[in-house]
C-alpha cells in the first residue's frame, strides 16, 4: 500500500517534470537572443528547450524561431518579449498552447492538432487573447499605448479583449483579414486588407534559416586550404603534382647514403683487400683472419 | 474559411462513424491534409530540420526537410535547405536540382545563387557553376566570397587573367584571402611573374601554413623549380647538374686498423674529390592514372690524390606507375655503368616492382621486390663478384602531422647469390637483412633536411668469405644527414654527411667512412 503511494507520487513528479520540460525549442537565432532562467537572463542556442513560464526577449536586430510541440512555429521579431505559459500535449491528445506577447511582434504558424476539441493556442496581450486552431498569424503587441493588432495569413483566429462586457467581444479574424484591440476596449471589426498586405505587415518578422553562416561557403574545404584537385599546384595551369609524390608513390630507392654518393653505392667492399688477396684463393699465410 | 469549415464538419462526422470509419478518415485526413496544414506542418518539420542542421545532424536534418518538402513542395525555403543538406551529405547532384528548384520558388532567396554555384564547382561544371556565382557577385551577397568562387571557376575553363581580377579582389575578404590568394600566385607564376607569384604563395604559407595550399606553396618556396616534378614544371622534360666537393675519410674502405700480419698497405685512405653530375629526364606520359618517365645521369668523382678511386656513373632509368587514390603500382627499371680509374667497372640492371597502399593521406604502406643484376668487368672482382640479388621489402610511410615531414621505416631482406660457383663466387654470397628510418622535414621556406639511418646484419653463406677460416658475419650502420638550402628557383646550396661503422668477424673488413660533402645544383 505504501508502495504504491509512492509510486503515484512518482508518477505525479514525473507528470509534472513533463509539463515542465514542454516541447518548446529554439530552432534558428539570430543575433543575442536571451532567455530568463531563474531570474538571469542567458543567451539562448539553437537546440535550447525552453521551460513553461520562461521569457524570451529580442533586442533591435534580433530574432529568434521556436518549434513548439512539433506543430507550430512561432517567430519573434526584434524588440519583441515573450513568456510561454503552457505548452502541452495531453495524454488525450488535445494539444495546449499559451504564451503571453509582452510587447513587439510574432508570427506564428499553426499546424494540425490544435483544431481538435479542448485544443488551443492563444497569444495573450496586454489587450486581449487570440485564439487559433490552425493557420497562420501575425500579433502584434505595443506595450507603451496597449494596442494590440491581430492579422490572419492563413486560417481563422478568434480575438476576444480583456474586457468582460459582452464576453470580451469575440471577433473573428479570418485569412487576409487585421483585427485593432486598443486596451480597455472591445475589438474592432475586422477589416479585410488582403493576404498581400497581411504578408507586408508580416515582413521582417521570420528568421531565415537558422540564423546563422549556413552556405556551402562555410567550412567549404578550398577555405580551409584544400586543394580543389591534385593539379592546383605551383607550375602553372594544367600542372599538377604528379601522384608520385604522394606517399609511397614512387620507386624504393636505395638508402640515403647510396643516394647522396655513388661511391657509397658501389664501393661495397674492400677493393685493395681484395687485389692484395684475390676472392677465393687462401690467403698463403699473409693475412691472419680475426676472431 | 471553406477549408476549415470542410475539416470541422468531417470531425464533427467522424464523431459519429464507428472506430474503423475513424481510423479511415484519420488516414486520409493525415495523408491529404489541407493547404493551410500542409503549409504548418512544412514550417514545423522545416523548424525541426534545422535544429538538425544546425547541430551538423544531416541524416535527421535531411529526413526533416523531406517532410517538408513533402508537406509542401512550395516552399522555397525547405528545398533550399534540403539541398544544402545534400551538399552537405556529398550529393552535389540533388543539392544542385534543390538549389535550383528553390531559385525558380523564390528568385529572391538571399545566399542561393552563391550556394548553387558552389555545387557545381563540387561537380566540376564550371561553366554552371560562372552563371550562378555571376548571379551571387552581382547581386552582392557575400560579394567577396562570390568573387573567389567565380575566380575558380573561371581558371578552371583556363581563363586564368579574367579569375586573376576577381581572384585580387577577394584577397580583401581575410576569410577568402589564403586561398585567393594560393590561386592568384599559381596565375602569376604561370604567366611568369615570378616576383608576384613568390610574394602571394608567401601569405598563404603564413596564413595557412598547416593546410594542403600552404604546404604547396612552402614546398615551392622551398625548393623553386627543383622541387617540381615534370607535371608541375608544365613541360615535359627537364635537366639538372650539379658540383660538390667532399672529404671522404676512408676511400678505399680499408680497415681502421691494418691487421700487423698483412704486409700490403690496405689500411683506410683519406682524400678530398670534386664530383661533377648532370642528367636530363622526359616525362613520356602524363595521364590522370598513369606516368611514365625516363631519365639519364651522369657522374664523374676526381681525387685529389687516389685517383685510382675515380668514379664514372652512367645510369639510364624508366618508371612506369598507375595511381590510385589509395592503391599505387609501379615498375622502375634502369641500367647503369661504372668505371673506376676510367676502366670498366660494373655494369648492372635493375627492375623494382612495387605495390603501395595508402589508406588515407597520411599514411602509406609499400611492398616490393628489387631485383639486380651485376657483372663486375674487371678483377679482382669479375667473375666471383657477379651476382644476382634479390630484396623483397616492406616500408611504411607517415606524415608527421604535415605532408613535408616524412618519416619512412622499411624492412628488406636481401639475398645476393652469385653467379659463380667455384670459390670465387663462393667468397660474396650473402643474406643480409636491413632495417632502415629515413626522415624528411621542410624546416623553413628556403631550407630542407633529409636525415637517414640504416643497419644491415651480413651472413656470409661460405668459409671462403673468411678466407677459408670461417663464414664472415659484418653489422653495418649507416647514418645519413643532408640539407638543401634554395638559393633561386634554380639553383640550390646542398651539404650532407655520410657515415659508416662495417663490424666485421673478419678484421679487414672491419671499417669506418666519414664522408663530408658541398656543392651547389641546378635543375631547369
Amino acid at each position: 500500500m505504501r508502495s504504491g503511494k509512492t509510486w503515484l507520487a512518482l508518477l505525479a513528479v514525473l507528470a509534472l517534470a513533463a509539463r515542465c520540460f514542454a516541447q518548446v525549442e529554439v530552432a534558428a537565432s539570430q543575433g543575442e537572443v536571451a532567455r530568463l532562467r531563474a531570474g538571469q537572463w542567458a543567451k539562448v542556442s539553437i537546440g535550447d528547450r525552453l521551460q513553461v513560464g520562461e521569457r524570451v526577449r529580442t533586442a533591435s536586430a534580433e530574432r529568434v524561431k521556436l518549434l513548439i510541440l512539433d506543430r507550430a512555429v512561432v517567430d519573434l521579431a526584434p524588440n519583441s518579449e515573450i513568456v510561454v505559459d503552457e505548452s502541452e500535449a495531453r495524454p488525450d491528445g488535445r494539444l495546449a498552447v499559451a504564451m503571453r506577447l509582452l510587447r513587439g511582434r510574432l508570427l506564428a504558424a499553426i499546424g494540425s492538432g490544435f483544431e481538435a476539441p479542448g485544443s488551443y493556442f492563444n497569444v495573450e496581450t496586454g489587450a486581449g487573447v487570440v485564439t487559433s486552431r490552425g493557420g497562420e498569424l501575425l500579433v502584434q503587441y505595443d506595450a507603451a499605448d496597449g494596442t494590440t493588432e491581430v492579422a490572419s495569413l492563413a486560417g481563422e483566429a478568434e480575438v476576444v479583449s480583456n474586457v468582460a462586457a459582452l464576453g470580451g467581444g469575440k471577433v473573428r479574424v479570418p485569412a487576409g483579414s487585421l483585427v485593432r484591440i486598443a486596451r480597455g476596449r472591445l475589438p474592432g471589426a475586422a477589416s479585410a486588407v488582403g493576404i498581400e498586405r497581411v504578408r507586408q505587415l508580416a515582413q521582417g518578422v521570420e528568421i531565415f534559416g537558422t540564423g546563422r553562416r549556413d552556405g556551402l561557403n562555410v567550412l567549404h574545404p578550398l577555405l580551409a586550404g584544400k586543394l580543389l584537385s591534385a593539379q592546383d599546384v605551383p607550375g602553372g595551369p594544367g600542372a599538377g603534382e604528379g601522384p608520385e609524390r604522394r606517399l609511397g608513390g614512387g620507386v624504393p630507392g636505395p638508402a640515403l647514403g647510396a643516394v647522396l654518393s655513388a661511391d657509397v653505392y658501389t664501393n661495397t667492399q674492400p677493393i685493395e683487400v681484395f687485389r692484395a688477396f684475390p676472392p677465393g684463393r687462401p690467403p698463403g699465410g699473409s693475412v691472419v683472419v680475426e676472431f | 474559411m471553406r477549408l476549415v469549415g470542410w475539416w470541422r464538419r468531417d470531425v464533427k462526422r467522424l464523431r459519429r462513424t464507428s472506430l474503423l470509419g475513424c481510423l479511415l478518415a484519420f488516414v486520409a485526413l493525415a495523408v491529404r491534409p489541407s493547404p493551410i496544414a500542409a503549409d504548418a506542418v512544412s514550417r514545423s518539420a522545416y523548424a525541426r530540420g534545422l535544429i538538425a542542421f544546425h547541430e551538423g545532424r544531416w541524416s535527421e536534418a535531411l529526413a526533416a526537410f523531406e517532410r517538408a518538402v513533402q508537406a509542401d513542395p512550395k516552399d522555397a525555403r525547405a528545398r533550399y535547405y534540403r539541398g544544402l543538406t545534400y551538399a552537405r551529405l556529398g550529393d552535389s547532384h540533388r543539392a544542385v536540382e534543390d538549389i535550383a528548384a528553390a531559385l525558380q520558388l523564390e528568385p529572391s532567396l538571399p545566399h542561393a545563387p552563391l550556394d548553387l554555384g558552389i555545387a557545381h564547382l563540387s561537380l566540376e561544371q564550371w561553366r554552371e557553376a560562372e552563371s550562378a556565382l555571376l548571379q551571387a557577385y552581382r547581386a552582392g551577397q557575400e560579394r567577396l566570397v562570390a568573387a573567389f568562387f567565380l575566380g575558380v571557376a573561371l581558371y578552371k575553363q583556363g581563363r586564368a587573367e579574367e579569375a586573376l581580377r576577381y581572384f585580387q579582389e577577394a584577397q580583401a575578404d581575410p576569410e577568402v584571402r589564403p586561398a585567393a590568394a594560393y590561386y592568384a600566385g599559381l596565375i602569376e607564376l604561370a604567366q611568369q611573374r615570378s616576383e608576384q607569384g613568390r610574394s602571394l604563395l608567401g601569405t598563404v604559407v603564413r596564413e595557412l601554413p598547416d593546410s594542403e595550399i600552404g604546404l604547396a606553396a612552402q614546398r615551392y618556396l622551398a625548393m623553386g623549380e627543383a622541387a617540381l616534378t615534370p607535371w608541375q614544371r608544365g613541360k615535359p622534360w627537364w635537366v639538372h647538374g650539379g658540383v660538390a666537393f667532399e672529404y671522404d675519410s676512408n676511400v678505399s674502405i680499408g680497415p681502421s686498423d691494418q691487421p700487423p700480419s698483412v704486409a700490403v698497405d690496405v689500411s683506410e685512405k683519406s682524400d678530398g674529390r670534386s664530383v661533377l653530375s648532370a642528367g636530363a629526364g622526359y616525362s613520356l606520359l602524363q595521364q590522370r592514372d598513369w606516368m611514365a618517365t625516363l631519365g639519364y645521369s651522369f657522374s664523374q668523382s676526381v681525387h685529389f690524390d687516389l685517383t685510382r678511386f675515380d668514379l664514372q656513373g652512367h645510369r639510364l632509368g624508366g618508371e612506369l606507375s598507375w595511381h590510385q587514390p589509395q592503391w599505387s603500382a609501379g615498375l622502375g627499371a634502369g641500367y647503369a655503368f661504372y668505371a673506376l680509374n676510367y676502366q670498366s667497372f660494373f655494369h648492372e640492371g635493375l627492375v623494382t616492382p612495387y605495390l603501395t597502399w595508402r589508406p588515407h593521406e597520411a599514411a602509406a604502406t609499400q611492398a616490393f621486390l628489387a631485383f639486380r643484376g651485376r657483372d663486375f668487368l674487371r678483377k679482382p672482382y669479375d667473375p666471383g663478384r657477379d651476382a644476382r640479388n634479390y630484396a623483397p621489402g616492406v616500408r611504411q610511410y607517415l606524415n608527421l602531422g604535415r605532408a613535408d615531414r616524412v618519416l619512412m621505416l622499411g624492412y628488406q631482406f636481401e639475398i645476393e647469390d652469385t653467379v659463380s660457383d667455384g670459390p670465387q663466387g663462393r667468397t660474396f654470397d650473402y643474406h643480409a637483412h636491413e632495417l632502415r628510418a629515413e626522415f624528411a622535414w621542410a624546416i623553413s621556406e628556403p631550407l630542407q633536411l633529409q636525415a637517414g639511418y640504416a643497419y644491415r646484419a651480413y651472413s656470409y653463406e661460405n668459409r671462403e668469405s673468411g678466407f677459408g677460416a670461417r663464414k664472415r658475419s659484418d653489422d653495418a650502420h649507416e647514418f645519413a644527414l643532408a640539407a638543401r638550402y634554395r638559393l633561386s628557383d634554380h639553383l640550390a646550396l646542398v651539404g650532407s654527411y655520410t657515415g659508416q661503422m662495417h663490424d666485421s668477424n673478419v678484421g679487414v673488413f672491419e671499417y669506418d667512412r666519414h664522408i663530408l660533402s658541398a656543392g651547389l645544383q641546378a635543375v631547369y
